[in-house]
């Protein structure tokens, strides 16, 4: 359980490794985007199941679209973003310039651009988030198009991981949409992730 | 390289380079030369950015040095760079698409090697802009249908000149509030023919008199209930210069009296088409219902019945009809079962 105090540092520094993932991905693609937190619980690796994608209201309807990357000393670190198709849509058509159309297709265009979305923004999560656990941002590895399985699949989430669960919106032109990351630490990770996050 | 190592890389279906830490290329596999044109002895220990031109952008050249540095892989999708390989002189760089990878390979723990996959996607991206043209198509072509569906049922329904119910539908709009009224309700049929409306269009010609037409059929809307909340009055032209109106929720026959004397009123305001000023009259039969008739085509009659009494004794006048009417018109009964002439 986290206190107030950790509960106030949190928010703060998960907007500002926002902040900085916002620009890094604005630059690349060439467009404004805003990122925004508007709520962070901590949740233990068993605590996570394909229940994550049951709030259409957060995520929308679709199939879930997830990637991930890897990261620390034995990849024991992970970030995932999960979406669902409608809002991965309209995330893809905002950063393509298009007028997202009511009831359009999640195409393989949309797919390629969100899978390099979520590689901009995941390193940057990796390696932010890295800094303040400790941890090198060697070996990283980027796995896209993850099932949905994958939460519930104990060998990928350790059970005994702290699990950021991080609602994310993402806002571009008129745009806005919805996802989910997981940001999975190992407990020493965690800890001084915390310690250096309250400095 | 392990000649079963090379063996493999040139079997790939992906485009594969692989450039040390100075950018040099120390991979270049089958794949990449079809792509390029440029075989491997030429590209070998060359740096990326002298054989691939797309490198020398410093976004790219920026991308692999991140990657080197981090140890992080990175995702580019043709949607957003379109192509990172083109043939030697090749001029037409939009019609090419091509996803890349970058990747890290380690040596000791330490990154030694950025690993590059270019897919070929043209075709697919090519298959997907045709598939969304014709989804296009498709679309618009559903509206045109639909567009022209909504044509021909207005066509069916409506009188084409005035935009009022044509006299199928209004016959079939009563028949129905026949069957919805609960025992103890009644509705009032008014039955309408304009007075000297023939002399009108015989003088000023029929472009006056559609005219005409068009702005009576205005003026009843206007005047009758359409509101939404309530069972609307039904309004129609059944015949050259015959309107049928019919009052929904009539309290009783004075109810019934003021809005047909508002009607009548109504109509002997000046109408104006063409630069001149007309005035009209109106003879108003009105029946009820179930009082006066239990169905449709009696009702119609008994309404065209009173209606020509009024035309027998100077126009310009309503009456409601009863037993007495009848027996006076019985020598003079007129079937409602064509279209009559105007006036």
């Amino acid at each position: 359980m986290l206190t107030t105090i950790q509960k106030d540092a949190l928010a703060k520094t998960l907007n500002a490794v926002m902040g900085l993932s916002a620009n890094l991905l604005s630059e690349e693609v060439n467009r404004k985007i805003i990122l925004s937190v508007p709520f962070v619980e901590l949740k233990q690796g068993f605590e996570i199941h394909t229940a994550v994608l049951d709030d259409e209201d957060m995520l929308g309807a679709g199939k879930p679209v997830i990637h991930m990357v890897t990261f620390g000393d034995e990849c024991s670190e992970l970030a995932l973003v999960i979406f669902r198709q409608d809002g991965a849509g309209v995330l893809a058509n905002a950063c393509m310039g298009n007028v997202p159309d009511a009831g359009s297709c999640f195409s393989n265009e949309d797919a390629d651009v969100i899978r390099e979305i979520c590689s901009i923004l995941l390193n940057a999560i990796a390696y932010e988030i890295g800094k303040l656990a400790g941890i090198r941002p060697q070996h990283a590895q980027y796995i896209m198009d993850l099932k949905a399985d994958v939460l519930d699949e104990k060998k990928v989430i350790p059970p005994e991981a702290q699990v950021l669960v991080v609602h994310v919106s993402f806002f571009l032109a008129d745009s806005m949409a919805k996802g989910i990351m997981l940001i999975v630490l190992a407990a020493p990770s965690f800890e001084m992730f915390m310690n250096n996050m309250m400095i | 390289m392990f000649e079963w190592m090379q063996q493999a890389l040139n079997k790939a279906c992906t485009g594969i380079v692989i450039t040390d830490i100075s950018r040099k290329i120390v991979v270049w596999n089958n794949e990449m030369e079809r792509m390029s044109q440029i075989p491997r002895e030429k590209a070998l220990h060359r740096k990326l950015s002298e054989v691939c031109p797309k490198f020398t952008d410093a976004r790219y050249r920026g991308i692999i040095e991140s990657v080197m540095d981090t140890g992080q892989s990175r995702f580019c999708s043709s949607v957003l760079h379109k192509a990172f390989v083109l043939p030697k002189d090749y001029k037409g760089e939009d019609l090419i698409r091509q996803n890349l990878r970058v990747e890290p390979i380690l040596q000791n723990g330490k990154v030694k090697y950025a690993f590059l996959q270019i897919s070929d996607v043209t075709e697919q991206v090519q298959s997907e802009h045709r598939l969304k043209m014709h989804i296009e198509d498709l679309k618009k072509g559903y509206k045109q249908i639909k567009r022209a569906e909504e044509a021909a049922v207005k066509l069916a329904r409506y009188d084409e000149l005035t935009g009022v119910l044509n006299r199928r539908a209004f016959e079939y709009e009563l028949k129905t509030a026949m069957e919805k009224k609960k025992t103890g309700k009644k509705f009032v049929l008014l039955f309408l023919d304009l007075d000297g409306f023939k002399d009108v269009n015989d003088s000023l010609g029929h472009v006056v008199g559609d005219v005409l037409l068009q702005q009576v059929a205005g003026r009843l809307k206007s005047n009758t209930r359409h509101d939404g909340r309530r069972p609307s009055d039904i309004v129609a032209r059944i015949g050259g210069d015959e309107f049928a109106v019919v009052l929904m929720g009539m309290r009783n026959e004075k109810d019934a009296v003021i809005v047909a004397n508002k009607l009548m009123n109504i109509i002997r305001k000046p109408f104006f088409a063409d630069d001149k000023k007309i005035k009209m009259s109106v003879s108003m039969g009105i029946a009820v219902y179930p009082d006066d008739a239990g169905s449709v085509k009696e009702l119609i009659d008994v309404a065209d019945q009173a209606m020509y009494r009024i035309k027998q004794s100077g126009k310009n006048n309503v009456c409601f009809y009863n037993s007495k009417i009848v027996d006076s018109c019985s020598g003079r009964l007129h079937a409602f079962s064509h279209t009559k002439n105007a006036g």
